[in-house]
């Protein structure tokens, strides 16, 4: 059973795992997915790429932005049946930024540019640049965490 | 008075006669209607003049003088104006020309000097005039003098830290090829401050003062500089950068703002100029009065803690003393002592902590999770002195002794001051920009602007939040959150400060906590613990929802794990 203590203005309550497992009585507001203020997610409500998405990492605004920015536009507005076949001329370009600059983008993160270019155009912001965890978002390495849990 | 009284004297018949001349006029106009016989000799005053028209003449006089007078002072005034405007338009457009002439009288006479030097002399000529920057043709800047170097950013970051980085970022991701300086008076580039005081304490690596790597909490290594040095464009080259880029300009401080020419002015005298301004100049931390004033032995003593230089100090200062004291019982005070007192097992190191409140975190934290983290932090290996203010400070016998208000004296090596932080509101007074004098800080409004292309972020922002009211944060997330903001601002989003920061401490490596809001121990809390299974392990959890999942003992009852649920009710909601 849980119980409540009460220590001059602070309450505290032990919770047993039956009484947590009980569905919440508490009534949630929906978020407005449109909602301009909120922050967006990938892709935008107007279908356009959020660039600024912390998901991104720096590849939107690193020494490569241009290239990747170019390749990703175009994958995502590809309308061939395989997505992105129209876009590898794009997507050279970028490969050849990312070899120039080896200490950001290191060898083993290749794969986001076909990481990337694999995702739905619908795209959940799955971690693309799994490899380039040194990229991906620095500025939360633990609001990641707060945030997925 | 005498005057007055004289010239009432001499007007006042005058007066008389001319009202006396009014009435006669009206009743020769037959205006009054009623029985004025038209006979009755008109009625003299005792002591009137006789003759109407000797006072007709006076009159006339008098009027007719001072109407004169009147307009002549009128035009000597006027021309005098227009004598002393002429003046001066002439003495500006002499200076523009002495100067001028100077420009070019320079190059000729030092001809056979290096080019560069020519173009530095005939800079300084002009400026040696001290003349007001509005009134002449401003000398070309001394940037030019140094080719390389901009003289002109279209995005300007003051501040080169969490701040400026997550804008610097969000303006590169919305402005294509957008040219981006960041201006800061730190030697490095710009780094995270966390794992100052938690992760880089606890690296089993060596070298980590230099490396300065550390575990991240899903175990991946990483630095704490945002990005490695190739990400950034050098300054040099910015300008002619085809796809724009971030550039760092580190070890200069900007000293002067102007706000209506949009420059700023570093301190080696290289004037900047810029379309968009963000003031990131975050704060320095604050220092105890009683060791300021204590002497250059205790000053030399003591360290404050905020940058890569102060840890580097701080652990070589902890490998080479036998006591420290850390004076502040809030997140880095804490933390520090966490830090510390894990070393301390290994060297032998005796850690003191001291604080005025009642137990470690005491603003923050309830009174029951007080004394539990201050338990947590006495397990570390810290001393910890509750309700301690500090008298004085002296340097006595090679230690430096610690005199507390109650009496207690606390003998150490070494202070570590951890006693807030003071927002760097230096550009205030130049730029003209408003202080807020509540919390410190620019005062910008909800969008975090300070003027219409001036933003201000990070802990130097005394910003309007729309749920919460006016504050002033000094977390890291508050510093990703209002820098990317104002970098979406400062590229025309118009977004107020909505996405509520979170902030996280972590007291050794074992035990963290996360929050969001205001979180204040005098606003009443509510408390909700989960009881453990057996299943629950610290590790398990970790590794299951990324959380972080700690054991505690709770005045031996049995053990709890606890999933962090801080809400203060009147605070967030």
């Amino acid at each position: 059973m849980s119980s409540v203590r009460q220590e001059g203005k602070d309450k505290i309550i032990f919770v047993t795992k039956e009484d947590h497992e009980t569905p919440s009585s508490a009534e949630l507001v929906e978020e407005d997915p449109n909602d301009p203020y909120e922050e967006q997610g990938l892709i935008l409500p107007s279908g356009e790429i959020n660039w600024n998405c912390p998901c991104l990492g720096g590849m939107a605004s690193g020494p490569c932005g241009t290239e990747f920015k170019d390749a990703f536009s175009c994958f995502h507005y590809s309308k061939e049946e395989v997505k992105g076949s129209d876009c590898l001329e794009q997507f050279r370009t970028m490969q050849e930024c990312l070899q120039r600059y080896p200490e950001l983008y290191p060898k083993e993160d290749d794969a986001p540019s076909s990481q990337a270019s694999e995702e739905s155009a619908s795209a959940e912001p799955s971690d693309p640049a799994a490899g380039s965890e040194k990229d991906s978002d620095p500025t939360l390495p633990n609001t990641e965490s707060s945030a997925e849990s | 008075m005498l005057t007055c009284r004289a010239v009432w004297k001499k007007l006042a018949p005058l007066a008389r006669a001319s009202s006396t001349v009014c009435r006669q006029n009206v009743r020769r106009a037959g205006w009054n209607n009623a029985r004025t016989p038209l006979c009755v000799p008109v009625a003299h005053m005792s002591t009137g003049p006789v003759g109407g028209g000797g006072d007709n003449l006076k009159y006339a006089l008098l009027v007719g003088a001072a109407f004169v007078s009147g307009i002549t002072y009128a035009v000597i005034t006027l021309k005098g104006d227009q004598k002393r405007h002429v003046e001066r338009m002439t003495e500006i457009s002499s200076r523009k020309q002495k100067s001028a002439s100077q420009i070019q009288t320079e190059p000729p006479v030092t001809v056979m000097e290096a080019p560069l030097e020519t173009i530095l002399e005939a800079a300084a000529a002009p400026d040696a005039e001290a003349v007001a920057p509005s009134e002449t043709a401003e000398p070309p800047p001394a940037a030019d003098s140094k080719p390389s170097l901009p003289s002109h950013a279209p995005y300007l970051l003051i501040g080169g830290g969490t701040a400026s980085f997550a804008a610097a970022r969000s303006i590169r991701a919305r402005d294509p090829g957008a040219k981006v300086l960041i201006v800061t008076d730190e030697p490095d580039l710009p780094y995270m401050r966390p794992p100052l005081s938690k992760e880089l304490w606890f690296s089993d690596d060596p070298s980590v003062t230099e490396t300065l790597r550390f575990k991240q909490w899903n175990g991946k290594e990483r630095s704490i500089y945002f990005q490695p040095p190739s990400f950034y464009v050098d300054a040099e080259e910015l300008s002619g950068a085809e796809n724009g880029g971030v550039a760092v300009l580190t070890g200069r401080k900007v000293v002067h703002m102007d706000v209506r020419g949009n420059k700023v002015k570093l301190d080696d005298d290289m004037e900047i100029s810029y379309d968009k301004c963000l003031i990131a100049t975050g704060g320095v931390p604050r220092n105890l009065q009683v060791i300021e004033r204590a002497g250059e032995e205790v000053i030399k003593r003591t360290t404050v803690f905020r940058k890569i230089d102060d840890f580097k100090s701080l652990d070589k200062v902890s490998r080479n003393t036998q006591s420290i004291t850390i004076i502040g019982g809030g997140f880095l005070g804490s933390e520090l002592a966490c830090a510390l007192g894990r070393r301390s097992t290994e060297t032998g190191l005796e850690v003191i902590q001291m604080f005025p409140e009642k137990g470690n975190m005491g603003k923050v934290l309830p009174e029951y999770l007080s004394n539990w983290t201050t338990e947590k932090v006495k397990k570390e290996g810290v001393k910890v002195i509750r309700e301690a203010v500090v008298k004085s400070v002296s340097f006595k016998d090679d230690k430096l002794e610690i005199k507390l208000k109650d009496g207690r004296v606390v003998r150490t090596d070494h202070i570590v001051a951890a006693v807030g932080l003071e927002p760097n509101v230096d550009l205030a007074k130049s730029a003209g920009l408003e202080v807020d004098s509540d919390f410190g800080g620019y005062r910008v409004n909800a969008e975090l602007q300070a003027r219409s292309n001036i933003w201000v972020a990070g802990d130097a922002s005394c910003f309007y939040d729309i749920r919460l009211g006016r504050r002033r944060v000094e977390h890291h997330d508050h510093a990703v959150v209002s820098g990317r903001l104002a970098g979406e601002n400062m590229t025309g989003a118009n977004k107020p400060y909505w996405h509520q920061s979170m902030f996280w401490s972590d007291l050794g490596p074992d035990v963290g906590y996360e929050a969001i809001g205001i979180v204040d121990s005098s606003l009443p809390t509510v408390g909700v613990f989960a009881k453990a299974t057996a299943k629950d392990t610290p590790k398990a959890a970790t590794e299951e929802s990324g959380r972080r999942a700690q054991c505690f003992n709770i005045l031996d009852d049995p053990i709890f794990c606890f999933f962090f649920l801080l809400v203060c009710c009147i605070g967030f909601v």
